[in-house]
């Protein structure tokens, strides 16, 4: 996998004037892929991870976890500057992709997910003791 | 307390550890989490600015309309955000007077977008320039008339 990833290093100067109203899925060149910041805090009850996506809504935004591994993938309605003449330019239009190995002991079929203002908080208990003591009668 | 066997940060760690060539991310033959293809870091801007003003873009995820502060005083902009602890102040020089009847400040999914149109006093307007007769049949406007008189 040492296929070179240039194309995210890219401008993408659309020149596209109407910002609002550009969908995110319009853009001629590949959008770069971005990882997401990402913060993790266990708690009492289980393990809880936010990860900033500005720009990213609930309807673009696919999440799941597979084979112990959470998947993330979402497009964001960000856009290249509306005018040419930048004066600062700190990011390109991109979207998030990323996905994180789970610790072992969490239950993936009780995870919870809430997107707000640009921020997704995913929950996952920790699952319950393996050992159960059986009834002898 | 420890609640759970592995550290919480050691999560990333392993999710680096796929993306070695052959590892069981490199065989799903997609692209792969990598620490130099991070996101920007939240309060990240891109501003262009132009004849007719300045448009600013600002990364503000976790924030809302309730959270953020905008404010400009001649050409000084300020944009200040404050939410459960976490907080951010960016102030930027802008190269123009804002006009503030038509400037606007929306925020949507963690990404505030500011539009600051050029104050009328800084745009550049044209003059029309009359001729001869029309400055005749028009009334003057500016200083006194020595031939109104009657």
């Amino acid at each position: 996998m040492n296929q070179p990833d240039h194309h995210q290093e890219t401008p993408t100067m659309t020149g596209n004037t109407s910002r609002q109203e550009a969908p995110t899925t319009q853009a001629q060149a590949p959008r770069a892929r971005r990882t997401p910041r990402w913060a993790a805090r266990p708690s009492d009850d289980g393990l809880a991870l936010t990860f900033d996506l500005p720009g990213a809504s609930r309807g673009e935004l696919e999440l799941a976890i597979e084979e112990g591994e959470l998947h993330l993938l979402a497009r964001t309605t960000l856009a290249g500057p509306a005018q040419a003449a930048s004066a600062r330019l700190e990011f390109e239009p991109f979207d998030f992709e990323g996905r994180w190995a789970l610790p072992e002991d969490v239950d993936a079929d009780a995870a919870e997910a809430r997107l707000e203002d640009g921020q997704l908080t995913v929950t996952i208990p920790r699952r319950g003791p393996q050992r159960r003591a059986i009834e002898v009668r | 307390m420890v609640l759970f066997d592995h550290d919480p940060f050691q999560i990333f760690q392993r999710a680096l550890r796929h993306d070695a060539p052959g590892s069981a991310n490199a065989r799903h033959g997609r692209a792969l989490t990598r620490r130099s293809t991070e996101a920007p870091a939240a309060g990240a801007v891109n501003v262009s600015s132009g004849d007719e003003g300045t448009e600013l873009t600002m990364l503000v995820p976790g924030f809302g309309p309730a959270h953020i502060d905008v404010s400009v005083e001649r050409a000084a902009l300020r944009i200040r955000g404050e939410r459960d602890g976490r907080r951010f102040e960016r102030s930027f020089r802008l190269p123009h007077a804002v006009h503030m009847e038509d400037a606007k400040a929306q925020v949507e999914h963690g990404v505030l977008t500011l539009t600051l149109p050029r104050s009328d006093a800084e745009r550049r307007q044209q003059v029309p320039v009359l001729g001869g007769a029309a400055a005749l049949d028009g009334p003057a406007e500016i200083g006194e008339d020595p031939g109104s008189t009657a």
